[in-house]
């Protein structure tokens, strides 16, 4: 054997021994317990990263063995919790938690802390029924987790979606605002950060502008007009899509892009369509360089007719999408298919808004057992949705027949909300009345639309000692059909009355009276006052003159006029007064509504005398609320 | 005199042998798919990228570091080279500049905004821990935004040259 060949073979040697080295290491490691459960563990993490199904049987394998060795090993704890809470084994993640804290020391309790609050949050969305209970012990231990570990925003997430549960919509606002000045979060708590912020937004835009203008100083984002509630919405929206986004591929994934859904339908239902208004920026030639929306009512949201159009796809698909969940939630799919209908009323598409209107009550299916449930809110609202759209379809000019057919299919679901004992609050009660007095007086049934008046009237009286009153705007719309409902029926016969003459003028007397208290509660109905304007409400004082009466001595003169009720005031005997000269005189009432003053003779004049005398004839009716009408004329009276 | 080289032999042999054990679990080779583009020209499609493993997982990786990294699509993992934008607990956002969407990463602009995200990153994104935020080099690029985010346990390596 040469040199070289005796160093090359040497070399093999200490090459195999490295190698063989190598082995009986691992080999040694693997035999210690502690070296080999956390080989195992890192199997199990390995394994449980992947994601998929089978690997996570593996993973569970994998962890299964670790805790042969070591049965309180931390690390595996902490991951047997995580993966039966993704499990849905609520009992042996809160045992592997407790587990860990027992073994633990304080200072690194934290990530178990917040592990066991998730598995209390994760019981109350399950229904349990002690939620109260639970809400308070999953707020105690994310508390802890938060003392005990401060540099992670995990539990501060998790402890905002808690106050989320308790609608603590400052509360969670506060949370999530340390947690995004914290910001070492798992990938998991990032998705749940949007999402809980997207919740928060929605809820606080909805709840109203002082409740949105208290979470956005809460917040304190770097947005300065979030405090805007169409803001709001529109950041809740984005905030639902980076979270759905950040989830792509995971089961949370859907949820989120039909949460996503909702606040969108959230801002169709309250959203205006915007209003384009022109800057001032054109250019050389005095063309407009930009557009901009600007909401016709400040703090109402509004949206442009391209972004609803997106909405109402983004709205119809998820209903598509996400049917097993509607079926689970029959009312939910009702309210989206009303706010889709309402929405596209609003933007002029009327005959899609009433087709869509009319999906929120389905016909029965031949596969179904028994008619989706419908509450007497849900037809109430299609009711007042497909009478609205038969409103806005008269003022489009559709045919009489249109909206008359559109009016009687309103009619026919209010009087079945109507029927209800219970459900409908005093405030939809009252609405529905009206409305369907309305159809009803379309229908050409003028009985009983003044019918269903008198029930909304009575409805309006007991409703006055309740918390929550009707609102003004539709008293002010009651008033309104009430009066002017009167005012064209004035002339309907009617057996009790004894005089048609004193029935007509009362009703147009309390027509006015309507019409004046719906301008009272609504003073921007131009068209109302115009027409009670026209309404003549005073008396009339005609035809002043001298008469001569037969039957009298010869040649005395009588001064005559005619008193006529062209309005609803209502005056007698008493309320005239004849003055000649200004010194009152007796009168009498003849036919065809004309007074007769009789001048005694040395009063003002002598016989064979000839004088020119003032003579006023008023009727002062100030005592029933209105001007006092008075004329006055000279005439020359010859005795 | 002879003994002397001989232990010198020997040493140079365990030397190399360490080395060789270095050097098999510290650098590696990766491919670059054949229809990935988005990081041209520092990779082109199909090129052949020398990379350190060591700053794969657990190990720190820093700004502007391409990377070869692993994405799980539909229970098939795919190779991707991509720039390192942001690191763990940064927060990274879109900002309008005279027209243009840049994107910010702790008050500095660090490239353009990646196109089709510019909406959902205006409001803000929140690196996680231990996962970088990439982005590509060619601003046409389409990546979902899950993807972008790579935890450091999907890193393969980061590039040391072509």
């Amino acid at each position: 054997m040469t040199t070289v060949q005796y160093r090359w073979a040497v070399g093999g040697q200490i090459a195999a021994l490295c190698v063989l080295g190598l082995v009986s290491l691992s080999i040694i490691l693997g035999a210690v317990p502690s070296c080999r459960s956390k080989g195992h563990l890192e199997d199990a993490i390995e394994h449980y990263s992947l994601g998929t199904e089978s690997e996570l049987r593996e993973a569970n394998e994998a962890l299964e063995l670790a805790q042969g060795v070591d049965a309180a090993m931390p690390g595996a704890l902490a991951l047997r919790g995580r993966i039966a809470v993704e499990e849905g084994n609520l009992a042996v993640a809160a045992d592997s938690y407790e587990t860990s804290i027992r073994v633990l020391p304080p200072t690194e309790r934290g990530p178990a802390l917040n592990g066991l609050g998730c598995v209390k949050l994760l019981e109350v969305m399950r229904g349990d029924q002690n939620r109260e209970q639970l809400l308070e012990e999953a707020r105690q231990k994310f508390d802890e987790a938060i003392q005990e570990d401060q540099k992670r925003g995990d539990a501060q997430i998790n402890a905002a979606i808690c106050a989320l549960h308790i609608n603590d919509l400052e509360q969670a606002a506060a949370h999530l605002r340390h947690a995004r000045t914290e910001p070492q979060v798992s990938y998991d708590s990032v998705i749940s950060y949007y999402s809980a912020l997207a919740s928060v937004l929605w809820r606080a835009a909805a709840a109203g502008p002082g409740t949105a203008r208290a979470v956005a100083e809460t917040l304190a984002d770097r947005d300065e007009e979030l405090a805007d509630r169409e803001r709001m919405f529109t950041r809740a929206e984005t905030e639902f899509q980076k979270a759905a986004s950040l989830a792509y591929g995971r089961p949370v994934e859907s949820r989120l892009g039909l949460s996503t859904a909702l606040v969108q339908a959230e801002l169709l239902a309250v959203a205006e369509p915007a209003v384009s208004v022109a800057l001032e920026r054109r250019d050389r030639r005095g063309r407009l360089l930009k557009r901009k929306t600007a909401p016709l009512r400040p703090g109402v949201p509004t949206l442009s007719l391209e972004k609803a159009s997106r909405y109402w796809d983004a709205v119809s698909k998820a209903l598509s999408d996400h049917k097993e969940f509607f079926a689970r939630r029959p009312r939910s799919r009702q309210v989206l298919c009303l706010i889709l209908g309402i929405s596209r009323a609003r933007f002029g598409r009327l005959d899609v808004a009433a087709a869509w209107v009319r999906r929120a009550i389905p016909k029965k299916r031949k596969d179904q057992k028994k008619r989706e449930p419908v509450s007497p809110v849900i037809r109430f609202h299609v009711g007042a949705a497909l009478f609205h759209v038969a409103h806005l379809q008269k003022k489009a000019g559709k045919t009489q027949k249109e909206v008359a057919r559109q009016l009687e299919e309103a009619a026919v679901h209010l009087e079945e909300a109507l029927e209800a004992t219970r459900g409908l609050t005093p405030c939809l009660r009252f609405v529905a009345s009206v409305q369907l007095a309305v159809a009803k007086w379309n229908a050409d049934d003028c009985p009983g639309a003044l019918d269903y008046m008198k029930d909304a009237q009575k409805t309006l009286a007991q409703s006055k000692s309740a918390r929550r009153g009707i609102r003004d705007k539709d008293k002010a719309r009651f008033y309104r059909n009430l009066g002017i409902m009167q005012y064209r029926d004035r002339k309907r016969p009617d057996a009790a009355e004894q005089v048609p003459a004193a029935v007509e003028n009362r009703r147009v007397m309390e027509a006015v009276e309507n019409l004046t208290e719906s301008l009272r509660l609504d003073g921007t109905q131009e068209d109302l006052r115009r027409f009670r304007d026209r309404i003549k409400t005073l008396p009339e004082i005609t035809d002043v003159r001298i008469a001569k009466a037969e039957k009298v001595p010869p040649s005395v003169p009588l001064i005559t006029a005619a008193v006529q009720n062209k309005g609803p005031v209502r005056f007698g005997r008493e309320d005239i007064r004849v003055r000649i000269q200004g010194k009152e005189v007796t009168f009498f009432c003849g036919p065809d509504g004309r007074i007769y003053a009789l001048p005694r003779e040395g009063d003002f004049f002598r016989t064979g005398a000839q004088c020119r005398v003032e003579i006023t004839i008023a009727i002062d009716v100030q005592g029933r609320g209105k001007r006092k009408v008075q004329k006055t004329n000279r005439l020359t009276v010859v005795y | 005199m002879e003994r002397l080289r001989e232990l010198i032999w020997y040493g140079v042999v365990l030397v190399v042998l360490f080395g060789a054990y270095h050097v098999a679990t510290s650098y590696g080779i990766a491919l670059a798919d054949r229809e990935f583009g988005y990081m041209q020209p520092t990779v082109e499609p199909g090129s052949m990228c020398f990379i350190d493993r060591r700053a794969g997982p657990g190990r720190a990786l820093e700004m502007y570091d391409v990377i070869a990294f692993e994405v799980y699509q539909k229970d098939k993992v795919k190779r991707f080279f991509g720039r390192v934008l942001a690191m763990p607990g940064s927060t990274v956002y879109v900002r309008t500049e005279s027209k243009e969407k840049k994107l910010i990463v702790g008050g500095d602009e660090v490239a353009t905004a990646p196109k089709g995200l510019a909406d959902l990153l205006r409001t803000g994104l929140i690196v996680p821990r231990d996962t970088v935020f990439v982005g590509f080099d060619r601003s046409d690029a389409k990546f979902p935004l899950s993807q972008r985010l790579v935890p450091y346990r999907n890193v393969i390596g980061r590039v040391m040259g072509k």
